[in-house]
């Protein structure tokens, strides 16, 4: 997936048809082969499920006819034995009084009893007539009737099965019920208890997370709102308040800090601007301003330092190209140049490094591709190459990891995730695995996700498991865009709204 | 200048609150301002938002004193992460002309805890870059240290590589590649290492020169431990911009051969060949029983094309990726068959 940016209507038209030809060339077929298999697992699930379902009932049922038996036999060998016979139910009575009979009952599948209805005159005319104490037993019976039919025989219970199968494979034939029967599979996504553990954090006053997060808030309020934004929920917070606070973070040479009274550096000044972006209020910025501190940043090569002490990083590459591109100022900079040294970062497997011979990290990866699919030179990336090394990544526990022979993290189903969704090749991973793999990273009681099943939980691992579940197309989010990190709704509105 | 002695977390235990210390009686702290309604209120250990109102009195004064050098290691201590704590100490260095060395002393000291600081590693970086080439055998000894403690760490990885470019020390590099992966052969990081020397050391003459005793070590690497994911990446890549030579090596699809003759561990072996047969490789008659020994029974009858036969093996033994090997399949050149 890259983005097109070009005036000319013919190079526009075939690079559509192109990609056209390839989503309808590999990765329909893809995306059909890969929904059959599971849409029979989950086909033989649920008939399974529905087949036990009513095997249970039916036996319950059964079950239910054998007390009734069990009663019935009770309340005639407890009457007095001097009722007479009447006419239709007497070769009944006589059955019933026969004591041979009454051990025999469990066992014997020929008899043809058919049980006595105690709302038949006959028999109420007999019972009150041989036992006027006996009221209660009336009661008892007048309250659970009998059915009609008593008769387990093999016959009765092929004749039932059958029935319990069709009945299920007609309930099962639509899909939504299928999908329904998944998602029961997979677990769900606590989303209330997220938006509550994210607005308000615990003001433990011995918490790690709150005396680490002082500087890098702006990071934290991004992480944060993105998720409550995904999550549908961005109304819970003031708006006014936190683009207040965000403005007073703006140093005078146009970059942002972490926090008040803190330095500038591009980390936050991308948060800052991708934060007010889903306010849509980054018209309230001097464009130039800001994007004029971003140009200041960058170096010969090309490559971007963080801020004015000169670390560099393919990070600051990515943040540069995005926050510019926010701004609609990606112009400012030298273009050509910052690719340069993104592709000089390129590592024989595919990926990329933090600087040209470092080691390939999921993390560094999603940087360089989300880099060159903004600055639209994709076309760098060996697309086959990373993305095996990337679909390489998931573990059998179906989570991702960073980098080869290392734990799977929920942070990396953001960044392996978003770069095979930028190279078009996130078919190659199994969905299904990595969907559960992020749920259970949830604490279900108190909000949040942790980086691996039963750690504690962050706003950092909150953000990206809820993102990833976006990537991956999981109800109720809304979507988000792999290289600018934010819902596609706001990416629209910065392109396509009114200019 | 401050001669930092004794052990940081030994002096926190001991600490005087900062408005009992007689030296900064004449400072008037400035509090933490979350303005009215903090988008993400956070609370704060005592000790720790002291420290910072005095930090904030000083750094808004912008007093480069030797009180406020001190106030600077108090505030890194209690939170390394904050980063302008770290500038406005580089700051107080410039100005006051401090020991660089004592500097390296002390971001060693607290290293150990703040391993993966991005802070803590620029500041390392910026200060022996301030030394020069005095500094090299310093630098490469810290990370070795950095490494003994996790031989993964990708800022120790980074700082080392900086080092040897920037400031020399190629010499031992090798060697010192060669020890971590004897210690542990998966270490992907290692291999990176490896490559990195191998390809940019002054040293060394080059990957050209290096291939073939590189190419040796890497194959006993491999049938040590065939599930290894890194000796294979790093096979390939001695071949980078070289395929001709790559699948004209009868070393390449040997060691694949050797592998699937195992019959275990056989994945990457077996996506290496795939590799090879797309790339022009001819496979003899034994690559096609050593496949045919493979045939797990629910894969069916086995393909006259190599290399969908493969495809198929691939798709039962690695089901997390089956999408991937479906698409290779159908990406396969048309007419491979073995000689």
């Amino acid at each position: 997936m890259e983005y097109l940016a070009t005036n000319d209507p013919y190079v526009l038209w075939n690079s559509l048809y192109e990609r056209y030809g390839h989503l309808r060339s590999v990765i329909l077929p893809n995306a059909r082969s890969e929904w059959k298999p599971s849409s029979y697992k989950t086909l033989s699930v649920a008939v399974a499920i529905i087949v036990a379902i009513n095997i249970v009932v039916a036996m319950a049922v059964a079950i239910i006819k054998v007390v009734d038996i069990i009663k019935i036999i009770i309340i005639y060998l407890v009457q007095q034995p001097a009722s007479p016979p009447v006419s239709h139910a007497h070769s009944h009575s006589l059955l019933l009084r026969s004591p041979s009979y009454s051990h025999g009952l469990s066992t014997s599948h020929s008899l043809s009893l058919t049980a006595v209805s105690p709302t038949s005159p006959s028999f109420l005319k007999n019972s009150t007539s041989a036992s006027p104490n006996r009221r209660w037993l009336r009661l008892l019976l007048r309250r659970f009737p009998t059915s009609v039919k008593l008769r387990p025989s093999l016959k009765f219970w092929l004749k039932w099965l059958k029935k319990v199968i069709k009945f299920s494979f007609a309930v099962v034939k639509p899909l939504p019920l299928t999908s329904l029967l998944l998602h029961l599979e997979m677990g769900e996504l606590a989303a209330d208890k997220h938006v509550k553990y994210i607005i308000s954090v615990e003001k433990k006053k011995d918490s790690f997370e709150s005396v680490v997060m002082e500087h890098l808030r702006l990071n934290g309020a991004y992480w944060g709102l993105t998720t409550l934004d995904i999550l549908g929920k961005l109304d819970a917070v003031d708006e006014e308040d936190v683009i207040s606070w965000i403005l007073k973070c703006q140093d005078e040479s146009g970059g942002f800090a972490g926090n008040i009274g803190h330095d500038p550096h591009v980390l936050y000044t991308l948060s800052a601007v991708q934060v007010l972006a889903l306010f849509d209020k980054v018209d309230i910025l001097d464009a130039d301003k800001v994007s004029n501190y971003i140009v200041g940043l960058q170096n010969e090569d090309g490559s971007f330092s963080g801020d004015i002490w000169g670390e560099v990083d393919t990070r600051f590459s990515y943040i540069a190209i995005c926050c510019l591109s926010i701004l609609q100022r990606l112009d400012k900079i030298n273009v050509d140049k910052a690719v340069e040294y993104i592709v000089s970062c390129k590592n024989l497997d595919g990926g990329f490094g933090c600087t040209p011979g470092g080691e390939s990290h999921a993390g560094q990866i999603f940087c360089c591709v989300g880099a060159l699919a903004i600055a639209g030179a994709l076309h760098h990336v060996d697309k086959d190459l990373l993305g095996w090394w990337l679909c390489e990544r998931q573990v059998k526990s179906g989570g991702l990891n960073g980098r080869p022979e290392k734990l799977p993290d929920v942070c990396y189903s953001w960044w392996v995730l978003s770069s095979l969704i930028m190279i078009d090749r996130v078919h190659w991973i199994n969905k299904d695995k990595l969907v559960k793999f992020i749920l259970d990273c949830q604490d279900m009681e108190n909000g949040g996700i942790s980086d691996r099943p039963d750690d504690a939980v962050d706003v950092f691992h909150t953000y990206f498991g809820v993102a990833g579940l976006s990537l991956l197309e999981y109800p109720g989010l809304k979507p988000i865009d792999p290289a600018y990190a934010l819902p596609v709704d706001v990416v629209n509105r910065i392109f396509f709204s009114k200019k | 200048m401050e001669s930092d002695e004794g052990d940081e977390q030994q002096q926190e235990a001991e600490r005087l609150p900062l408005s009992q210390r007689p030296e900064w009686s004449d400072v008037t702290p400035i509090p933490q301002d979350d303005g009215p309604n903090p988008v993400v209120p956070i609370a704060y250990k005592p000790e720790f938002s002291e420290t910072m109102s005095y930090f904030r009195a000083v750094y808004y004064s912008n007093e480069r004193s030797s009180r406020s050098f001190q106030l600077t290691k108090e505030a890194i201590c209690l939170n390394p992460g904050n980063y302008t704590v770290w500038h406005f100490r580089r700051q107080i260095i410039e100005t006051l002309h401090a020991d660089l060395q004592d500097e390296l002393a002390f971001v060693g000291r607290i290293a150990k805890s703040n391993s993966k600081n991005y802070q803590l590693w620029h500041h390392r970086r910026w200060v022996a870059e301030k030394l020069g080439t005095g500094a090299v055998n310093k630098e490469l000894q810290f990370t070795k240290k950095m490494l003994s403690l996790d031989a993964k760490n990708y800022h120790a990885w980074s700082h080392r590589q900086w080092v040897l470019q920037a400031l020399g020390g190629w010499e031992d590099e090798l060697d010192y590649c060669q020890m971590l992966l004897g210690e542990d052969i998966f270490n992907n990081s290692a291999w990176n290492q490896r490559y990195f020397v191998v390809t940019r050391s002054p040293l060394l003459g080059g990957l050209i020169a290096m291939r073939d005793s590189e190419v040796n070590f890497t194959i006993e690497a491999i049938l040590g431990n065939p599930e290894n994911e890194s000796p294979w990446r790093y096979l390939r890549g001695l071949y980078k911009d070289d395929t001709e030579s790559w699948i004209n090596d009868p070393r390449m699809s040997s060691v694949c051969l050797k592998v699937l003759s195992t019959k275990s561990n056989y994945v990457f072996a077996l996506s290496t060949l795939l590799d090879l047969i797309c790339h022009g490789f001819w496979p003899s008659e034994e690559f096609r029983e050593a496949i045919n020994a493979l045939n797990t029974p629910d894969s069916g009858p086995l393909d006259s094309d190599l290399g969908r036969a493969i495809c198929r093996v691939l798709e039962c033994v690695d089901p997390l990726r089956c999408n991937y090997w479906l698409w290779r399949k159908s990406k396969l050149p048309l007419t491979v068959s073995s000689q």
